[in-house]
């Protein structure tokens, strides 16, 4: 999630990991997180996945999780991430993008597929 | 249940009972969780600590928790050390700022900080070799927490931490190890350095950033995501056996190649404590730790682990001034440390 230019693939790859971002939610920003090594809110995991990368290369297994699931799974969490990222494509007027969080929305009140 | 009441017994960790408790102290695992709509503590505002403190604290009363809540903010300087000298609270919460506290059952096997690094840090310590235990109640108690909270999850990297070193799992499993007779080795360090490259890591007596002393070691995972929270255990599982054998041969071979030399420092070491007039707690620790050894070795037959086990926790600073019922200086604490362990050994003795 990137609030500047909206395009999650270039944050993904890493593509500005040099430029110093800004979290929307909470305000902490790489400079940072490069000094502290902490996040300040969960959306951060999506907004500094680039310096995070080579924490996990180092210091963990792999970087998907396979232990346990809360038994109400992650829905409550993904679902206020929705709703975040919602607000700010509104609010920088990029409807394409809110009609395909909307989309997105939608998709996750369907019972998943196992 | 009050911090108070907590003097008269040395909690679940230093029962000294336990599989393999000679040499395997106690295990520790801990999960670290987070609530889904509040920023972590570095960004939390007092108001979102406090009312992260209430949403926990609903969930401890619905969930008909067993665990009493301690308003640390609240606490005396005091008895916040008494609570980190117990492995109740860690350092961390015990210097933090703002609403934060902790919650604990009456035998002290397990507890939740709340609003330490993370939001949640439930912990389950078991005396001795008992992970398998260790985790079963703690899967248990986040579970119930669960039923009443919306943590921080995401399905690709799972519990979501301040720390990216916790996401995944938010697990650490680790032991604690009395370890004097390879301390006398130069093996000990070769064998950290293997467990290192399995990414395992030792620390001292109080966790991160603490120096190993009285030949107490801490072994714990390093990765907690990419694996799951059984594999992560076994890894401790499959090496910890090895360990405890590695000291068992050498505490062996001490009392045939050195029987002599190996009395005599136990019984001085016992002689100290029995007689010292002024004793500091640092002092205390790595003498009782040989005295430790002593008993397990049979050198010592008038004292028994869970009695030595209870001077280590109560001879610690706030331990001393709460059974003692005032705070002293660090001289007049020497003072009375030193009173309370001929005392105690009096007692020992039926005397
Ligand atoms: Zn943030």
């Amino acid at each position: 999630m990137n609030s500047k230019n909206g395009h999650e693939s270039e944050d993904e790859k890493g593509v500005d990991s040099g430029s110093n971002r800004k979290c929307p939610y909470c305000g902490l920003d790489t400079k940072g997180f490069r000094t502290t090594g902490r996040l300040g809110c969960p959306l951060d995991y999506d907004t500094f996945a680039a310096e995070i990368a080579p924490v996990f290369r180092s210091s963990q297994a792999a970087s998907l999780h396979v232990g346990k699931w809360p038994k109400r799974g992650p829905s409550r969490f993904e679902a206020l991430k929705l709703q975040f990222e919602l607000r700010l494509a509104i609010e920088r007027q990029d409807y394409e993008t809110a009609a395909m969080i909307r989309d997105r929305m939608r998709d996750r009140t369907k019972p998943r597929e196992s | 249940m009050t911090i108070d009441e907590l003097t008269r017994s040395p909690g679940e960790w230093l029962k000294g009972s336990g599989p393999e408790s000679d040499i395997v102290i106690c295990s520790r695992i801990r999960l670290a969780r987070n609530l889904a709509d509040f920023p972590f503590i570095s960004k939390a505002s007092r108001s979102d600590k406090s009312d992260i403190v209430s949403q926990i604290r609903d969930a401890l009363h619905e969930s008909d928790s067993p665990l009493s809540y301690f308003d640390v903010e609240k606490l005396s300087d005091l008895d916040r050390q008494f609570l980190v000298e117990r492995h109740l609270i860690s350092r961390e919460l015990k210097e933090g700022e703002g609403p934060r506290g902790v919650a604990f059952n009456a035998d002290e096997s397990a507890s939740v900080m709340v609003n330490e690094e993370d939001h949640l840090r439930i912990q389950v310590m078991r005396s001795g070799l008992a992970l398998t235990e260790a985790w079963e109640q703690i899967d248990e108690l986040d579970n119930r927490f669960e039923e009443h909270l919306d943590y921080a999850f995401s399905q690709e990297l799972g519990y979501l931490s301040a720390c990216p070193t916790n996401v995944g799992t938010g697990i650490r499993v680790g032991v604690m190890l009395h370890l004097p007779a390879l301390g006398q080795t130069e093996q000990l360090d070769k064998f950290f350095r293997a467990l290192q490259k399995i990414y395992l890591s030792v620390r001292g007596l109080h966790g991160e950033g603490t120096q190993p002393y009285g030949d107490f070691y801490q072994i714990s995972n390093q990765q907690t995501l990419g694996k799951s929270e059984q594999e992560l255990i076994k890894n401790l599982t499959d090496v910890i056996p090895q360990l405890i054998e590695y000291e068992r041969k050498a505490r062996q071979t001490l009392l045939s190649e050195k029987r002599q030399v190996l009395h005599d420092q136990v019984s001085r070491a016992y002689g100290v404590l029995k007689t010292a007039h002024t004793i500091s707690s640092e002092e205390t620790m790595l003498l009782l730790s040989s005295v430790r050894m002593g008993i397990n070795l049979g050198l010592i037959d008038d004292l028994d682990i869970a009695q030595v086990n209870e001077l280590f926790i109560n001879t610690q600073p706030a331990h001393l001034q709460k059974i003692h019922g005032q705070t002293l200086a660090v001289d007049e604490r020497n003072v009375l440390r030193a009173t309370y362990l001929r005392k105690k050994f009096q007692e020992f003795r039926g005397e």
